[in-house]
């Protein structure tokens, strides 16, 4: 299983840095607006390389989510049923997450969420939401 | 297609992927009489359990082969090594391409354990049903139907109805509709009877240039087109867990072909997933969107119906061969050489896959003549 140190790399790295800061951070490229989400050397949109890390509202809605009933990594069996989501973010990108703070049948499509930043070890945080009527 | 072959699907715990792979080659070439060193054309499918089984220099070299071109496709499926196959053949550069798949990840107990989005790993997202599920979960959405979650079990007992006739499935005792609705969920919405089979196992088929078939075989099946569309940016593209991007395979593989949702004797669907087949029924045009769930209802899939889908079982029920299967099973209909699932008259078949994470999409049509 990877955790987030083996997802740090020579892109996410500043990703990484920002969550770890309680703020969340993606590159947004200068000519053309775009969001980088995944986070690559160059804008996806339109190849520019005027790539700048600016800050998100880290506020979004569920886009769609599943409930885990069986663990397919030993570190998951006690945290189960567990979800997974998509939160699509206000500023555009679908972003890979969970939903904490609600029972998993109360979870709803479309239902308004913000970013929680949860540390997971000394050196790194991770991203997760939480419902918030007022994102 | 000249030739085509499987082994017994299940647990095989004394065998490597490679004696599975070796044993559907032999099988291909004993079955079908074509001579060892007609084959100049070698591509193989690795194994996805990252051990390098099936690797193509090792395995042309454990058969004595010195193939024009050899080559393999690691994450995607047999129908996607049948149209790498059609290139080399359409160019020139082979006449008798082996495509040959062997895995032993249900005794090495591989438990696709892999994220389903490398970003997704701290958050549990694991396993290709994870992507899956969260398709299911949005189309349910999109089309108010989440009350309706069930009715895709229609599907997985379609398909249980099929295997029951095919002698190499996994699965071949009875499923019903109350069996079906007191199954586990594995990753809600998905039970464990809409996720794949994982199984041990081989196939080997062999396509040739259609000028020599006939001299190689007595009855060649014809493949008549084929359909590519992928979709690289993935969850940038509104609706990419719908795979809306079938819809573009669907108009080049009927342009190309002439043939319709509505001319086929039978449909073979690449179902890592009981909703890959509720997505290509409405992108390809079978019913209309947001449909296929009461579509599949009655019978209406099933052996006997308007349109007979998976006929073997498919990787619900047969096995989990990443389409490899399907090819076999079409080879066998388009023969009229399968038994008691026979599909009466059977001349036209599609098969349509999707790969990786719904990123890759192909159709194949083929028919009992050129």
């Amino acid at each position: 299983m990877q955790e987030p140190r083996q997802l740090r790399n020579k892109y996410t790295a500043r990703f990484w840095d920002a969550l770890q800061q309680n703020r969340l951070m993606l590159p947004r490229c200068r000519d053309c607006g775009h969001w980088l989400f995944p986070i690559g050397p160059c804008c996806s949109n339109c190849l520019s390389d005027a790539l700048e890390w600016t800050p998100l509202s880290g506020k979004g809605e569920v886009w769609s989510f599943i409930v885990y009933h069986h663990a397919f990594a030993p570190e998951f069996k006690d945290k189960l049923p567990y979800n997974v989501a998509i939160v699509k973010l206000d500023e555009g990108p679908r972003i890979i997450s969970n939903v904490v703070g609600i029972a998993n049948d109360e979870i709803r499509n479309g239902m308004r969420v913000a970013a929680q930043f949860d540390p997971v070890d000394e050196a790194h945080t991770l991203l997760r939401f939480r419902p918030d009527a007022t994102a | 297609m000249v030739a085509a072959y499987a082994t017994q699907q299940g647990e095989h715990p004394d065998k490597t992927a490679w004696d599975l792979g070796l044993e559907a080659f032999r099988g291909a070439l004993q079955q079908s009489g074509i001579k060892r060193d007609r084959i100049d054309g070698l591509l193989t499918e690795t194994t996805q359990d990252g051990s390098g089984q099936m690797e193509p220099t090792r395995f042309g070299q454990m058969v004595g082969l010195n193939p024009r071109a050899s080559g393999s496709l690691h994450y995607a499926t047999a129908g996607f090594t049948t149209a790498y196959a059609a290139g080399l053949i359409a160019s020139g550069q082979c006449q008798v391409v082996a495509c040959v798949y062997g895995t032993n990840q249900r005794t090495s107990k591989f438990r696709f354990h892999r994220a389903s989005d490398p970003f997704g790993a701290p958050y549990g997202f694991l396993n290709p049903a994870g992507f899956a599920g969260l398709g299911y979960q949005r189309y349910l959405h999109k089309y108010d139907r989440l009350a309706d979650r069930d009715k895709i079990g229609a599907v997985a007992i379609a398909q249980r109805k099929h295997a029951m006739l095919n002698p190499i499935a996994l699965r071949r005792e009875p499923m019903t509709w109350e069996d079906y609705r007191a199954d586990r969920f594995v990753v809600w919405p998905l039970r464990r009877s809409d996720i794949c089979l994982i199984t041990d196992g081989g196939v080997c088929f062999i396509l040739a240039d259609a000028e020599i078939a006939a001299d190689l075989t007595d009855h060649p099946i014809y493949l008549q087109g084929i359909g590519r569309q992928d979709a690289l940016r993935m969850l940038e593209n509104e609706d990419h867990l719908l795979i809306p991007h079938m819809k573009s395979t669907a108009t080049q593989i009927y342009e190309r072909t002439g043939v319709g949702p509505r001319d086929l004797d039978a449909l073979y669907v690449q179902d890592a997933h009981a909703p890959a087949v509720i997505l290509t029924l409405e992108n390809y045009g079978f019913c209309g969107e947001g449909e296929a769930l009461d579509w599949i209802q009655d019978g209406r899939i099933e052996l006997g119906g308007e349109l007979p889908v998976n006929t073997h079982g498919g990787q619900l029920s047969e096995g989990y061969m990443v389409g490899w299967l399907h090819q076999v099973e079409m080879f066998r209909q388009l023969r009229g050489e399968a038994g008691a699932r026979q599909v009466p008259d059977c001349e036209l078949v599609q098969f349509c896959a999707t790969g990786g994470f719904r990123e890759f999409t192909l159709s194949l049509v083929y028919a009992n003549q050129p």
